[in-house]
């Protein structure tokens, strides 16, 4: 594969102000890996590839997460495409506690990351994961996901298919409950 | 290949083990599998070649027993929609 050895770069977004954007002197020391959202090993293109590490498209994510079970679910739906051929993604951080940490007081930290995935014909569902290094983990139907979160990752499915619960496997300590559904 | 320590932003990727540089520290993660192929080989030459540079950066200065990587606690501020 063309993309098993690559070099690449963090960089601040350069179309964002430079008062509304992540800086890499924000990251540095800050005691959290800049987590990709979109992860790097999804692209197939080095112009794709170099975007995926804009500042834009990272969260302070704790590092344990981020190198383990964060990196074993993003292999995880990677093996779904490959297997299942189409697969829409979409991945975020989620900040709903009264007191946020930040970074230099300029980059949040998220108390929650979550993906959601949408197969055609298959179905969909989502992981949300606390953002620590004994990160507590959730798998959760489209409609659970846009309750907690307030994002509907996929507007176009309907109610039923919102409500399903998928099996997929979870990559951390379960949150709450032994099932670690909902 | 990234120059080890020498910045806060290059990473580099050794087959499915990501790199990722820093001035106080380099982290390695992901897993490896070395095969016995040719590809086993490259990714096996590429691993020994940044190691090698590791140690060469690291045997070129002074070192510290331990160094200081974070900064201290992140800041904690109030949510303004919590």
């Amino acid at each position: 594969m063309a993309f098993d050895y690559r070099d690449n770069r963090f960089h601040p977004e350069a179309r964002l102000p430079r008062d509304e954007r992540a800086e890499l002197a924000d990251y540095v020391g800050g005691g959290f890996d800049r987590g990709h959202m979109a992860p790097s090993g999804d692209m197939t293109t080095p112009e794709n590839d170099f975007e995926t590490f804009s500042l834009a498209n990272m969260v302070p994510q704790d590092g344990a997460l981020n190198r383990s079970g964060w990196a074993s679910l993003e292999q995880y739906v990677r093996s779904l495409a490959i297997t299942l051929g189409s697969v829409f993604v979409v991945t975020g951080p989620s900040y709903e506690t009264r007191k946020l940490r930040s970074l230099r007081g300029r980059v949040l930290v998220p108390r929650h990351v979550w993906k959601a995935v949408y197969v055609p014909g298959q179905g969909a569902g989502a992981w949300i994961a606390t953002n620590e290094a004994r990160s507590r983990w959730r798998v959760l139907s489209v409609a659970a996901l846009t309750a907690r979160t307030g994002v509907d990752p996929f507007p176009a499915l309907s109610a039923e298919e919102k409500r399903r619960v998928p099996r997929f496997p979870l990559f951390g300590e379960p949150e709450d409950d032994r099932s670690g559904r909902q | 290949m990234i120059e080890p320590f020498a910045d806060d932003e290059t990473a580099m990727t050794i087959a499915s083990m990501s790199v990722e540089n820093g001035k106080t520290a380099v982290v390695l993660s992901g897993n490896l599998t070395i095969s016995r192929d040719r590809e086993g080989l490259e990714a096996a030459r590429r691993l020994k070649e940044f190691a090698d540079a590791l140690l060469a950066a690291l045997q070129t200065e002074a070192l510290p027993d331990r160094i200081e990587r974070n900064g201290g606690d992140p800041r904690t501020i109030d949510n303004p929609f919590a």
